[in-house]
């Protein structure tokens, strides 16, 4: 009796401990990766062999009515001009993106190519092995290629000298106006060239918005969109992150840490982010901008006359009974000492590391990026730049109407923003750079809030960024 | 031959076997199905908060270093704050709003069926939408419910999701706009409670409040004790509302427990760590619901006769 | 007398003898009764009725100060609108389909287990009944991936079959919530049943089962509901456009830089919701306790 007892007793350890096992040699990929190495690109398989049934790839994107329809498209397109490879389209709702592109991953069945996600972390994936490196297919591509690619869009994602990802869109930053606004209080326009060593000042900003503020009524001149203590360090001529992790992708530290000029820098230029608020008034509460916002989006409706934030702000319906126009970003520092940033946002694609086909893959990542049909299909869908130099002016002429400003300066403007850009935002580009961010977001609250001084939340910031860096490292085993 | 020793291993009787027998064959389903599918899962989550462990790369021990670095975590405590705050509020304000409503929607009105039904209403719609809706009726300044406090009340409401300290209200009283299954669960039991009872009282002359408070509510206690102890499980893993309406935001103020967990599990990497924080949660957790398990002898009337 | 007869004979249904026997005290008792119901509903409503009032308007017209509540065009087209956007006719089928095999598999289930931890004595019973409990206490986030590996490793994604089959062997929220109401019934019956020679199957068939209709009604309720509005689960389980359920469907309306479309997600959220209310307005039937039990005797 006592014996039947222990058999079932053991039964049931065993049989939990079988299906946990089962379960945690299986959570371990297949193939170890070491963080710092790669996969590199097999030599291409017989693809000839096995042109007799179609090869099938699979692209993830996240949901948005107007890009998903976009997506339908291209794999139309691209099917008539491939018909020996199959698209199948993974749609996921932004927020979920990411979990579910790692559980795909860890369990062998992640999609053939990365499209654009959720929080969009793909140098955190490069440093995990989660994407082939795709020098080997830029190089065999033809010199047209490389010239044809901005610069900046074709380096953006090269990280330790390794392509992680190729961009195919491009989106400016931009001070972005509501020109009926201007019209309106007979404020000259700001202005619009990058080339011009001048440009102009914070100062002159606010200077300019005050003219079109009115709180009473609820309309403000300008809205810093931005809020990240990383564009307004740039903007006051340093930079939070130092060469050496731009160049490795792997966030070590926050320069403001150590280096004293940083560090005013930041300090400085987080104060008048804030003083727009509430020394000048120029620029809605976080409360008002909340409120305003979820009326409509501020700048189209016109309780902003400037937005500064990226090319997004003009997308989408524009209501008829405006017209909008873009500006140059203003230089930070004292007197415009500073600079204006040089940033763009280039969204790329990736190409997962243990795909089964990846020339096809290949095929489908330069269609999208660089081909002329591709593009010709996305301006239907979306207001995005291309990354080719070739299409760039049809593309901003075949959308002209949108801005109210002529096509010459609508295509100096945009080439402008491009070719001076030195780089893409820190978290598509920074190994941990993700809870940096978090921490920074919720202490620089208390500034926007205008229940701290700038220099109380950076003294109280940087030392949490720092312990949230090392900590990453540590996981990384870097 | 001691009776010390024999009393570890009593010797069950014929009828005592048979019926264990059968326990173990009525709840066959659900053990196979934990040994199969539930065991695996929950042990492996426990192996990986011993380990560093971003999903897509091979564990790495650490042995119990997620564990004392979440307690020297200032956001591990703070979210625990936060959402401890919550349950106390949402689990105390939801059970006596939904008896509340339970006892009235027993009563046979006209027209009852359609009342039950618009406060089983809200519960049913998902998550999103719901959080997206009542994101616009708390706009500070354009929402409806500053608007109704204005025009109604005079009073100026504040900016509920942006205000340290009226996120949380804002987040219990949204959860209160769902009560509507504890108000079914109630319901399903006042039905069942024998008319006999009530006959007896009303010959001794009981009025409405001493048949409530000597009956109804006694008799009601064996799912008063379900909802409270499946309100605080459910309290502490709330995430929705936190995820798409607040951002955790202002300041951490409604950085809910979970929401902290799933940025830990999958925006910073660190799914050892987040399963750290899960099994400190799991164990807060069994010991709460020891203590009500414990103390229900004391409250919780189970036998009808 | 037997009890069980006794017990049986009191269970009359409430709603003729009341009605018929109102005193004034009681008519003044539903009074004040209506009055609070009819005003917490209005409470209760209201942000129902600005997803009904969202639902028919124009995009634009969605964010307006001072709110509109009246839309200035009744756009009932949003309706076919928003269920011709997306194939939400396959939605549908899919998502009944989940949804019908989870209430099966949960009605089969968990009764049975909860019966065994509300009557059936065993020494494992207690240690057993917390372990149940346990497994709800450990958050979602940190089980998906090694669940959904788990399924891998037989196969099973991109099926229903994870959404389903788990529903076969209980459900540890119904359990306990069964147990607890299996728990309100008179020990005394079961015991007068086993007298008469009733096995324990019969017991619990016979009587336990007959005597908790609103009890497993509401499972059935909440079963419906969890299953019909499940995001996670087929979100992480499905990726062929074919299986989408409905809730994934709706999260196609949304999407970042204020690009939702919020009119067709209201309105597609409010029929979607409409299955879950009809049947718990069915439902309410089992609410009303009738006369039961026709005996113990075989």
């Amino acid at each position: 009796m006592n014996k039947t007892k222990m058999n079932r007793r053991d039964f049931l350890r065993l049989g939990m401990l079988t299906s946990a096992g089962a379960i945690l040699a299986s959570c371990a990929p297949k193939t170890e990766t070491p963080a710092a190495e790669v996969p590199k690109v097999e030599a291409p398989t017989a693809t000839a062999q096995t042109a007799a049934q179609p090869v099938k790839i699979q692209i993830m994107w996240r949901t948005n009515p107007d890009e998903n329809k976009m997506l339908d498209e291209l794999i139309k397109v691209f099917q008539g001009k491939h018909p020996d490879i199959t698209v199948e389209s993974i749609y996921v709702p932004w927020d979920e993106y990411e979990p579910k592109l790692m559980t795909m991953y860890t369990s062998g069945i992640a999609p053939d190519v990365y499209g654009t996600g959720g929080t969009n972390p793909y140098i955190e994936r490069w440093v995990r092995g989660m994407v082939l490196e795709l020098d080997e297919f830029v190089n065999a591509e033809s010199s047209n290629f490389t010239q044809d690619i901005f610069p900046v869009g074709l380096n953006a994602y090269r990280k330790k000298g390794k392509l992680a990802a190729l961009a195919f869109c491009i989106c400016p930053s931009g001070v972005w106006v509501n020109a009926t606004r201007f019209d309106e209080a007979s404020v000259p326009y700001p202005p619009i060239d990058w080339t011009d060593p001048k440009g102009w000042s914070w100062e002159e900003v606010i200077a300019t918005a005050k003219k079109l503020t009115n709180a009473d009524e609820k309309k403000y001149g300008f809205n810093p969109s931005h809020a990240g203590p990383w564009y307004y360090t740039r903007m006051w001529g340093k930079d939070l992150v130092s060469k050496e992790d731009y160049e490795s992708g792997i966030l070590h530290k926050i320069m403001a840490s150590s280096d004293t000029a940083v560090y005013d820098a930041l300090v400085a230029g987080l104060q008048a982010r804030a003083d727009t608020m509430w020394k000048d008034k120029v620029a809605p509460s976080p409360d008002t901008a909340n409120s305003l916002g979820q009326i409509g989006p501020m700048l189209k409706t016109g309780a902003i006359a400037m937005e500064f934030t990226g090319g997004w702000a003009v997308w989408g319906d524009l209501p008829k009974e405006m017209k909008f126009r873009a500006a140059i970003n203003p230089k930070g520092g004292v007197g415009g000492s500073g600079t204006t940033c040089k940033n763009i946002w280039a969204d790329p694609l990736e190409i997962c590391s243990k795909t089964k086909a990846p020339d096809q893959s290949w095929k489908l990542v330069r269609f999208i990026a660089m081909e002329p049909d591709a593009i010709a299909v996305e301006g239907k869908y979306r207001n995005v730049l291309p990354v080719s130099k070739s299409v760039l002016e049809s593309f901003i002429t075949a959308q002209k109407d949108r801005l109210a400003m002529p096509i010459e300066d609508q295509i100096k403007f945009y080439k402008g923003a491009i070719e001076q850009a030195e780089t893409t935002v820190p978290d598509h580009i920074l190994v941990g750079w993700a809870k940096v961010r978090d921490v920074f977001n919720s202490a620089t609250e208390s500034l926007w809030l205008n229940e701290k001084t700038a220099k109380e939340v950076v003294d109280d910031m940087l030392p949490k960024a720092q312990a949230a860096i090392d900590a990453n490292l540590k996981e990384l085993n870097l | 031959m001691n009776l010390a020793m024999t009393k570890r291993r009593t010797r069950l009787g014929v009828q005592a076997r048979k019926e264990e027998r059968a326990f173990f064959l009525f709840i066959s389903p659900w053990l196979v199905g934990f040994i199969f599918f539930t065991a695996g899962p929950i042990l492996a989550s426990f192996y990986f908060s011993f380990n560093f462990y971003d999903v897509v790369t091979p564990a790495r021990w650490v042995g119990l270093l997620n564990y004392t670095d979440l307690l020297k975590d200032e956001l591990f405590w703070q979210s625990l704050k936060v959402t401890a705050i919550y349950s106390v509020g949402s689990v105390a304000l939801g059970i006596l709003a939904s008896l509340f409503i339970a006892l009235l929607l027993n009563r046979n009105i006209h027209g009852v069926a359609v009342f039950r039904t618009i406060f089983y209403l809200p519960s049913v719609i998902s998550g999103v939408a719901v959080s997206l809706l009542w994101m616009w009726l708390l706009n500070t300044d354009f929402g409806m419910v500053n608007f109704v406090l204005l025009k109604v009340f005079g009073i100026h409401g504040p900016s509920w999701l942006m205000n340290k300290y009226w996120v949380i209200p804002a987040i219990v009283l949204m959860s209160l706009w769902g009560i509507g299954g504890s108000i079914v669960i109630y319901l399903a039991r006042l039905q069942g409670i024998p008319t006999e009872f009530f006959e007896a009282a009303e010959i001794d002359g009981a009025g409405y409040w001493s048949k409530l408070v000597n009956i109804t509510l006694p008799l009601m206690t064996p799912v008063i004790f379900f909802n409270t102890i499946t309100g605080v499980i459910g309290s502490f893993q709330v995430f929705t509302q936190a995820y798409v309406m607040t951002s955790g935001g202002p300041n951490n103020a409604s950085l809910f427990y979970v929401l902290y967990l799933y940025r830990n599990a999958f925006r910073y990497w660190r799914m050892g760590y987040a399963s750290a924080q899960a099994w400190i949660l799991f164990m807060i957790l069994i010991v709460l619901t020891a203590i009500l398990l414990r103390t229900s002898s004391r409250w919780v009337y189970y036998e009808a006769g | 007398m037997n009890l069980a007869d006794t017990h049986a004979a009191k269970m009359e249904p409430r709603s003729a003898k009341i009605f018929w026997t109102k005193s004034r005290s009681k008519l003044a008792g539903d009074l004040i009764t209506y009055i609070i119901i009819a005003f917490l509903s209005l409470i209760i409503l209201f942000p129902v009725f600005w997803m009904l009032s969202t639902a028919l308007k124009e995009n634009s017209e969605v964010f307006l100060f001072p709110p509109r509540w009246i839309p200035s065009v009744l756009l009932w087209d949003n309706f076919p609108k928003a269920l011709t956007f997306l194939p939400f006719g396959r939605y549908l089928l899919n998502t009944s389909v989940i949804t019908f095999g989870a209430l099966l598999g949960q009605l089969l289930s968990s009764p049975l287990v909860a019966f065994a931890f509300a009557r059936l004595r065993a020494r494992a019973s207690t240690p057993l009944f917390i372990l149940v409990l346990a497994t709800m206490m450990l958050p979602w986030q940190v089980t998906m991936i090694p669940m959904f590996l788990l399924f891998k490793n037989l196969d099973l994604v991109d099926t229903f079959v994870p959404l389903i089959l788990p529903n076969f062997f209980g459900g540890a929220f119904f359990i306990f919530l069964l147990r607890q109401f299996f728990l309100t019934i008179s020990p005394e019956l079961a015991d007068a049943a086993k007298i008469d020679g009733a096995g324990y199957f019969q017991i619990f068939s016979r009587i336990y089962l007959p005597l908790s209709k609103p009890a497993l009604a509401t499972v059935a309720i909440f079963t419906f509901m969890s299953n019909w509005n499940d995001f996670m689960g087929p979100l992480v389980y499905l990726s062929s456009n074919e299986k989408w359920t409905l809730t994934l469907g709706l999260s196609r309306f949304t999407g970042m830089y204020g690009l939702t479309a919020w009119n067709l997600l209201m309105a597609a959220s409010l029929v979607t919701v409409a299955p879950c209310i009809l049947l718990f307005f069915f439902a309410q039937r089992y609410f009303i306790q009738g006369i039961v039990i026709t005996g113990v005797k075989g």
